[in-house]
């Protein structure tokens, strides 16, 4: 077969996305249904599994289980993502199939931005399927016929010890559930960007994991701190723990910032990847 | 005027301290089916990637049927297929999977039944039609292979690279093999490394021997095969010590090596000059009545020895 010039020009005008979509199906794949569903079921599916048979039993001890798992939720929900993108770069960097998909008529960028679309896309979805099955929980704690959460609420009803949750005062509307995890979702699409950027960068997977969970651990200690988190992913962690506490902070600039933030990380990652050597 | 397949000049790749390649110049036609020798080492695989952008070169020029692999890359690619010297596929994807996957890169492809029915014929060719829907994890590496030939071939490339195709391979998938190279060799331009010079004797018509990052011997089969030393077999019977003196005496004679079993000697005459060689050897023979030859031929001369000896010449400099 000979390949006539236009078509040749138009190979090389599209460049930078040749191959996206072939790719990205692939990339999807991995992410759904199973690995989607296995987030899902192992954030909210074990907690439902031990809340709903107390509930049923008329103990209202319920809400020690609710706030220990609610922060046991974020952990695993970071740790998971960290661990999961880990080795979208590196390990097929290892495996070989990097070396066999960049002799293939694709543009390099295509590879990377597969990645990104496919690992944002998956994690997105498990924080909202599982964010959005877990707000009744959160009514059903404050009381039955409730439409929004207090969340200090819930440790007058259990008396419950839950740390720093007791603190937060503000009423939660399902409207403002689904914004933090939107801003839990956009912090998200930051750290998977970090994680590829290591890929392309470090030689090994246990390098990339430890300095992912050293990126994460920093911009949630930033957040707790709230000094200068504002302009960067941290400021979104930050609007989170400001809803809780009733105050109204501003997201504009904190969802802008992180979008720029993982739009340049992400611009790292693939001038990384365009120099990479598929030895 | 046509480029030719590949068209490297002066190319050089240096790993920190290591020179892989160091002014390697060579030129594939197009329509050859051209083996690329050389020992381990020598810069087969550091080109081949060069070919693919797979890495950068530090210095020179590479172009595949014209385009320049640096600033034409994914041009040169979309014309290229590709087989890795250890094929390795997404572990989940079915074996379908991945020849539909890569068929649809290429510029011009099939959709629909069309495409289905030319992944289906190319699993055929390659005996893999019955494990369409099997997962790469389970594939066994000669079965790998064939996946990785499948997918090489897919788009019906001008051009195909194939690293150690034969490598792992049983004698009846390496048989194969040959027979598919031979096979596409009419239709495209193959260029393949290897060790094995038996095959590259069966089914090339060009070689390319590299050692020590740079081609050392370049041009058809047969003009490879000219260029190293002939040799003649003669066997003969009576008063030998006359002939084998004249026989020394020749300048085009390199060495005469006799071994005699009971009343019969056999020589093995090694010659620098073939044309004198052909000349002159048979009236040298005959020049005495005190000896009768009973065999006397040219022998084959294998790809092998002429490869052991431009090689070695080579690390002799």
């Amino acid at each position: 077969m000979t390949t006539d010039a236009p078509t040749l020009q138009r190979i090389e005008t599209a460049h930078l996305l040749r191959g996206l979509a072939g790719l990205l199906v692939v990339e999807v794949r991995g992410w759904f249904p199973w690995r989607v569903l296995f987030l899902t079921i192992a954030g909210f599916g074990v907690f439902a599994m031990i809340y709903f048979p107390v509930r049923a039993a008329g103990d209202n001890q319920f809400g020690m289980l609710l706030f220990p798992f609610l922060s046991f939720w974020l952990a695993m929900l970071l740790l998971s993502v960290v661990s999961l993108t880990e080795g979208s770069v590196l390990g097929e960097i290892e495996r070989g199939t990097a070396s066999w998909l960049v002799g293939l008529p694709i543009g390099r960028p295509a590879v990377i931005l597969a990645k990104f679309l496919a690992a944002s896309s998956g994690i997105a979805a498990t924080v909202f399927v599982t964010g959005t099955a877990l707000y009744p929980v959160l009514l059903d704690a404050s009381g039955w016929g409730a439409t929004e959460f207090r969340v200090s609420e819930l440790t007058e009803v259990t008396g419950a010890p839950i740390g720093m949750w007791g603190r937060f005062t503000s009423l939660v509307g399902f409207g403002e559930w689904i914004g933090l995890l939107l801003a839990l979702s956009v912090f998200l699409l930051f750290v998977v960007a970090v994680m590829i950027l290591f890929g392309t960068t470090l030689r090994s997977r246990t390098a990339v994991f430890g300095l992912g969970l050293g990126v994460v651990g920093v911009f949630g200690a930033a957040a707790l701190a709230g000094s200068f988190a504002a302009a960067s992913p941290a400021g979104l962690l930050r609007v989170i723990i400001d809803v809780a506490q009733g105050k109204t902070p501003s997201v504009v600039i904190p969802f802008v910032a992180s979008l720029l933030w993982t739009a340049l990380v992400l611009i790292l990652a693939v001038w990384r990847f365009n120099r990479k050597e598929l030895a | 005027m046509t480029a030719p397949a590949i068209e490297i000049r002066q190319l050089r790749k240096r790993y920190h301290k290591v020179e892989a390649l160091r002014g390697l110049d060579l030129e594939v036609p197009r329509g050859s089916i051209c083996g690329f020798l050389g020992p381990n080492g020598a810069g087969k695989t550091t080109t081949m990637k060069i070919l693919l952008g797979l890495i950068r070169p530090s210095d020179g020029w590479a172009a595949v049927l014209g385009d320049d692999v640096r600033t034409h890359g994914l041009v040169a690619r979309s014309r290229i297929g590709y087989l890795p010297q250890d094929p390795v596929f997404p572990p989940n994807q079915t074996v379908r999977g991945v020849v539909s996957y890569v068929a649809r890169l290429y510029p011009g492809h099939p959709h629909g039944r069309a495409l289905r029915r030319r992944v289906d014929g190319m699993l055929d060719r390659v005996g893999m039609a019955d494990k369409a829907r099997r997962r790469v994890r389970g594939l066994s590496g000669g079965e790998r292979q064939r996946l990785g030939v499948a997918q090489a071939l897919i788009s019906n490339p001008e051009l195909v690279v194939m690293d150690e195709p034969s490598a792992g391979l049983d004698p009846v998938g390496r048989r194969d093999m040959l027979d598919l190279i031979a096979e596409i060799g009419g239709e495209t331009t193959v260029f393949y490394s290897t060790h094995i010079l038996d095959d590259v004797e069966q089914v090339s018509d060009t070689v390319v021997i590299i050692n020590n990052g740079r081609a050392i011997a370049a041009g058809p089969l047969e003009s490879i095969l000219e260029t190293s030393d002939s040799e003649y077999t003669v066997r003969l019977r009576g008063a030998t010590e006359g002939t084998f003196a004249r026989l020394t005496a020749e300048p085009w004679v390199q060495s005469v090596d006799a071994q005699r079993r009971r009343e019969v000697e056999q020589w093995r005459v090694r010659v620098t000059d073939g044309a004198a060689a052909a000349d002159r050897i048979v009236p040298t023979l005959l020049a005495d009545d005190g000896c009768d030859i009973l065999e006397f031929h040219l022998s084959d001369r294998r790809l092998e020895d002429a490869y052991l000896e431009i090689v070695g010449a080579d690390d002799g400099d």
